[in-house]
């Protein structure tokens, strides 16, 4: 669906809304859970994006596809999120700081919820990978675009992405050699 | 040499987990989320009708001029540009317009801007050699180019074509405008091939219509239209030069000083701040501000040298008078000491605005949110008029007015320094 007459408008009517949370809801959502690794905070996350793009809709200038326009949002919600008293201390320890040894029985429970083994692989690496490789291997989005939503050059994004791609043929190497002993 | 994609790339093509991840539960509590919050908000977005009132002469003076010597009105066989009309059309504001539009544009600007679907309508006279034009008066102009855009067209609903000689009104679809079969419509007018003036004419709710314009004070319409700020000579050259104007990604914008130290609004050194001056008036404020924008970090300096994080913003825009640093908003409570930070000064209706407590006792500062019933919101409007204040122990917010309201909001909050929030405690309507 095109979305671009949405940057010439103040306030957003309930069926756009329903269309953006339908199309993007579940992408959205999955960038939340690489940035965060919580389910329940990617919950949250995700209701605050459309929410915000709601109540903010005239922010949006169409100056990026409405897509990393979302992504923006969602960024920012969890750097808010990462910021929080509350999320410093109960909800996202791992990602703040070193991952605890032993999985936790939400890391359990996702790792046999995975569709597919390859993401325990991609959930090890430093967020900032993650969210490079996903952008490029699940959503196909242009380095250019890339840069923009992260805000950093294509050079970075390209630099980004190599070492994503050589820490993930590591670590798929590991998983292989564990699986076959 | 470029990289070829991983085979494994097909593997995460279908996302971590089964299933929607978000499904309709969700979304339906966002639809409420939005729902209730859209009401609080929605006289932000109307116009005033006083200065639809006052500013009307001025499109009088364009489409008098235009639609009489033209003798053509506008083509009105056609819908709305945005959107393509129905009851879900979004609606159009003098916010938008005048976030999109300045004084200089090219054509090529404002198709980006707008899109290519609007009227083009060009008129050349012929005058007597001694024939002076007036700057006021388009009609004594030896060529006139003009853009009109719909927005927001009813489906169905055909754009009236006015009679110009019988009801110069007609150069816009008053009507269609005032019952809601369209959203607004915007003028603008070429000199060459640049942005001369704008003229945006839209619904306001409640029978009524708001006007607005960028360019030229026109003689006859001296009062500005409230909402636009007062003394402002669109005409006039910068009275300040762009190497006044601060360095990007250099200094501190804003700072406060608290019994814990400095807190100090600066931007991302490695970031792409944009500092330039409005370059027109509207309602965000006078040609000559300033208008930042960019990432940015609030942190609190404390005494000792030790500097903590408080907020971060990715684009954020901030238009001040001047290009001083600006301090934000002290005020006291019992047990905080609480900063107000507008990251504008003027609005048509209302402002934003974060509040950020530091805490005497402990110096501990964080970014107070707004707590409304279950819903939490960063920011806040108030009023342009009547800003923030402290009062019992309580922060006092005079919420914005819009066209056709009576009346506004005041809304009280009490501080809950163990959650960094503002909890609403009470309203009440007044005058």
């Amino acid at each position: 669906m095109e979305y671009d007459y949405l940057k010439y408008v103040s306030r957003m009517q309930s069926a756009s809304l329903q269309d953006l949370m339908q199309e993007y809801g579940a992408e959205v959502w999955n960038y939340a859970f690489l940035l965060t690794r919580s389910r329940h905070v990617s919950d949250d996350i995700a209701q605050d994006v459309f929410l915000q793009a709601y109540l903010h809709i005239a922010s949006f200038r169409g100056q990026s596809s409405m897509r990393t326009w979302l992504f923006s949002i969602t960024r920012n919600r969890v750097i808010n999120y990462r910021r929080s008293a509350f999320f410093r201390k109960v909800t996202l320890l791992d990602f703040l700081y070193q991952a605890p040894s032993a999985p936790s029985a939400e890391e359990q429970f996702m790792n046999r919820a995975y569709t597919d083994s390859i993401w325990e692989s991609v959930m090890k690496l430093p967020p900032k990978y993650r969210e490079v490789l996903l952008m490029e291997a699940q959503y196909e989005m242009p380095l250019a675009e890339m840069a923009q939503l992260l805000r950093v050059s294509i050079g970075t994004v390209k630099s980004r992405l190599h070492r994503a791609r050589a820490k993930m043929r590591t670590l798929m190497e590991e998983a292989e050699s564990v699986e076959g002993s | 040499m470029k990289e070829a994609k991983p085979e494994w790339y097909a593997r995460l093509k279908q996302g971590p987990f089964e299933g929607d991840v978000f499904g309709a539960d969700r979304q339906r509590e966002v639809e409420a989320r939005a729902q209730a919050g859209q009401k609080r908000r929605t006289g932000k977005t109307r116009l005033n009708a006083r200065a639809a009132a006052l500013a009307a002469a001025a499109v009088l003076l364009i489409a008098v001029a235009v639609l009489a010597t033209s003798g053509q009105p506008f083509d009105s066989d056609r819908h709305g540009s945005v959107g393509g009309g129905g009851e879900e059309e979004p609606i159009m504001t003098v916010g938008n317009f005048m976030d999109r539009l300045r004084i200089g544009m090219t054509q090529e600007e404002v198709r980006q801007a707008f899109g290519n679907d609007y009227e083009g309508m060009s008129v050349r006279r012929d005058f007597p050699q001694e024939h002076r034009e007036d700057p006021n008066d388009i009609s004594t102009w030896s060529a006139v180019d003009l853009w009109r855009y719909d927005f927001g067209v009813r489906d169905g609903y055909e754009v009236r074509q006015g009679e110009a000689v019988n009801d110069p009104e007609d150069g816009f679809d008053l009507d269609g405008i005032r019952n809601g079969e369209i959203e607004a419509q915007l003028i603008i007018n070429w000199r060459d091939r640049k942005v001369e003036r704008v003229i945006a004419k839209m619904h306001s709710g409640e029978g009524t219509i708001g006007t607005t314009r960028l360019g030229p004070v026109i003689e006859h319409d001296a009062p500005l239209a409230v909402g636009e700020p007062p003394g402002a000579d669109p005409t006039a050259s910068d009275s300040s030069s762009d190497s006044e104007l601060p360095t990007p990604n250099e200094g501190i914008r804003a700072v406060g000083d608290s019994a814990a130290g400095k807190l100090q609004l600066r931007p991302d050194k490695s970031g792409d701040e944009s500092v330039r001056m409005l370059g027109a008036p509207s309602c965000l404020g006078q040609e000559t501000d300033v208008r930042f924008l960019g990432n940015y970090e609030l942190v609190l300096h404390r005494l000792s040298g030790e500097e903590t994080v408080v907020q971060s913003f990715e684009q954020l825009e901030m238009i001040w008078q001047g290009n001083e640093t600006i301090e934000f908003r002290k005020l006291e409570l019992p047990d905080i000491e609480l900063f107000v930070f507008l990251p504008r000064y003027a609005d048509c209706h209302a402002l934003d605005f974060y509040v950020y407590g530091v805490d005497k006792a402990t110096g501990e500062a964080a970014n107070y949110t707004f707590r409304d019933g279950e819903k939490n919101h960063l920011a806040w409007t108030t009023s342009p008029e009547e800003l923030p204040k402290a009062a019992d122990g309580r922060l006092v917010v005079e919420g914005g007015r819009g066209a056709g309201q009576d009346g506004a909001v005041r809304y009280i909050f009490e501080p809950v320094p163990e959650k960094h929030q503002l909890r609403l405690a009470d309203e009440e309507r007044i005058p």
